[in-house]
Parts: C-alpha cells; sequence; structure tokens
C-alpha cells in the first residue's frame, strides 16, 4: 500500500495531471477534400489515474469555460474521473461556440490507457478527440 | 473489479507479512495478469444527445453517438499470443461485447469493423468519420536490463465513428 501511494504521490509531482485543448485557425487558402477551406482545427485530451484500474486518483478538467484558442492547464481534480469522451464533447461545444461555426468533419476519438510506466499499479488513462471546423453553410 | 479485488489482497497480505521483495515481486506480477485481462477490450459510446447542434459535413442527419471500440493483444516475441482482447458482436443482445482471450489472438481489424457496423446496423444507422488507429508498444523499458522486457510486445487496434440515423436522410455534397 505505501509503495502504491508513493507511486501515485510521484506520478502526480512528475507526469501531473493536464487537459489539453486547441483551437488552430486555418489561416490559409489551401482546401481540403473537395476544396472546401476549413475554418480550424481543434483537438482536446484529458488525462485520469487510476489506482488498480479502478480507484480514481486524480483527473484534469475539461474546457468547457473562457476564452483564447488554447488551453493547457495543471489544474487537478482529486478523486474523479473526468476523462471521458463525453466531456470531451463538451469542450468540443464550448471550441464551436468560440469559433462560431458548428458545421464539422473527421470527428476522431482515441482511448488510450498506459499501465507499464507504474508496473501495473496505476493506470493512466488519456481520452483525445479532434476534428475540422468548416464555415457554416 | 479484479483489479480492485487484487489491490485489496495486495493490502491485506503486505499488512500480514511486511512488505519485502517477493511480496512487491508477487504483486507485480500479478498485476501484470490482471491487467492485461481486464484492459484488453473496450467499447465506448458517448451518452444521447451529446452531438446535439453539431452538423456534419457530408450528412443533413442529426448524428447520434460517437462509438470508440478498442482492443489489445500481448505477445511474446511479437508472434507467440499470451492475452488479446476479444470484440464480439452479440446479434441477440444487439451489443458489441469485449472479452478475453488466452494463447488466443483475436485482434484484428476485421473483428474491430464487423462489430461496428454490426452495432450501427443494428440501430438502423450509417456510418459517418470512421478512422482507424493501429499501434505497437515494447516493454524492453520494464525491466532493469530491458532483456526480460523486450521479449514482451503488444499491438493495439482502434477504431472511431459517428453514428447517423438513417431516418434522418443524407445531403449528396
Amino acid at each position: 500500500m505505501k509503495i502504491a501511494l508513493l507511486i501515485a504521490t510521484t506520478a502526480l509531482l512528475l507526469v501531473g495531471c493536464c487537459s489539453y485543448s486547441e483551437i488552430a485557425p486555418w489561416n490559409s487558402p489551401v482546401t481540403i477534400n473537395d476544396g472546401e477551406v476549413p475554418k480550424a482545427s481543434f483537438v482536446t485530451a484529458n488525462v485520469s489515474y487510476q489506482l488498480f484500474g479502478v480507484l480514481p486518483i486524480c483527473t484534469g478538467v475539461p474546457w468547457t469555460s473562457g476564452e483564447g484558442n488554447r488551453m493547457e492547464d495543471i489544474k487537478i481534480r482529486p478523486f474523479a474521473d473526468e476523462a471521458s469522451l463525453d466531456t470531451n464533447l463538451l469542450s468540443l461545444h464550448h471550441a464551436l461556440d468560440l469559433v462560431g461555426s458548428h458545421r464539422i468533419t473527421q470527428l476522431y476519438a482515441l482511448e488510450d490507457d498506459d499501465w507499464v510506466w507504474s508496473l501495473f499499479v496505476i493506470r493512466r488513462h488519456k481520452v483525445l478527440t479532434k476534428c475540422i471546423i468548416l464555415e457554416e453553410q | 473489479m479484479p483489479c480492485f479485488l487484487y489491490g485489496l489482497w495486495i493490502i491485506h497480505s503486505n499488512s500480514k507479512k511486511g512488505i519485502n521483495m517477493r511480496n512487491i515481486l508477487k504483486s507485480i506480477i500479478c498485476a501484470v495478469v490482471v491487467a492485461m485481462a481486464t484492459g484488453c477490450a473496450s467499447i465506448t459510446c458517448t451518452s444521447p444527445g451529446k452531438l446535439d447542434g453539431i452538423k456534419f459535413k457530408g450528412t443533413n442527419g442529426t448524428p447520434s453517438q460517437l462509438v470508440f471500440v478498442d482492443c489489445t493483444g500481448y505477445y511474446i516475441l511479437w508472434i507467440i499470443p499470451i492475452v488479446s482482447g476479444d470484440v464480439r458482436w452479440n446479434s441477440e443482445k444487439k451489443t458489441i461485447e469485449g472479452g478475453v482471450s488466452l494463447f488466443k489472438d483475436h485482434v484484428s481489424r476485421e473483428n474491430l469493423q464487423k462489430a461496428i457496423t454490426s452495432y450501427a446496423d443494428s440501430h438502423d444507422c450509417d456510418l459517418i468519420d470512421i478512422a482507424y488507429n493501429d499501434s505497437g508498444t515494447s516493454y524492453a523499458g520494464v525491466s532493469q536490463s530491458g532483456a526480460i522486457g523486450a521479449l514482451f510486445g503488444s499491438t493495439n487496434m482502434s477504431v472511431s465513428a459517428v453514428l447517423v440515423p438513417r431516418s434522418s436522410g443524407k445531403q449528396g455534397e
């Protein structure tokens, strides 16, 4: 138990638990696929840690408020797990509100679990969602 | 749940015997087995209504769900399967089920594709924005010398797609 706690504390100190979101404006006349110029591309990722894959240790906080094109924060919410596709879609809605268009393409999701770094004691769960934002029609 | 029970067992055994290297090694071996067995296949669907208000290129319909299916296999020398995720379509329950197979390799794009297309078809939906991802991991960094860990490798395949109900119509772009 002491070892598990030690590893958990070290993980928090060294790796951190952060969420990352970015809206990258296209700013180019270059078209994609069938000749349409996108407005921006968007990516959001959130990370959570669980002891033995079940007990929540901490989680990053999804981007649901504030302005600007980029959010990289080490806000940590202890004993919770907010890294999920549902919370990533909340960040997507916020990004679409900021860009001013709700038309997208190439929505992609990825969930990635990593146990090896902690010798299989703690699961690092990363959920990533990305898409391309198009002009409203 | 097996991971949780394993955690309780570690706490219990360490409190009785005290922490020593043998206990730690035992714990690690058990953790490896349990983690491999429980984390080999996963299916995630977003809650209803989460995509409301978003328009997708190529469809006039209202997308209903973002679905992600993931499958991992662990191998000796990248060839001999130890344990692998088994993603199956259950036609009776009309759902994708994730299981585990010992010493068999069920990690394939065909299995993932069959699962996600069957799921969409049973919900009377078509798919848009389908994307596959394949990756491999070596465990050379786990052991101190790298010699033991280098014997093991894992392969992960996943697919992500958006479901659009057929009844909501398509746009010919």
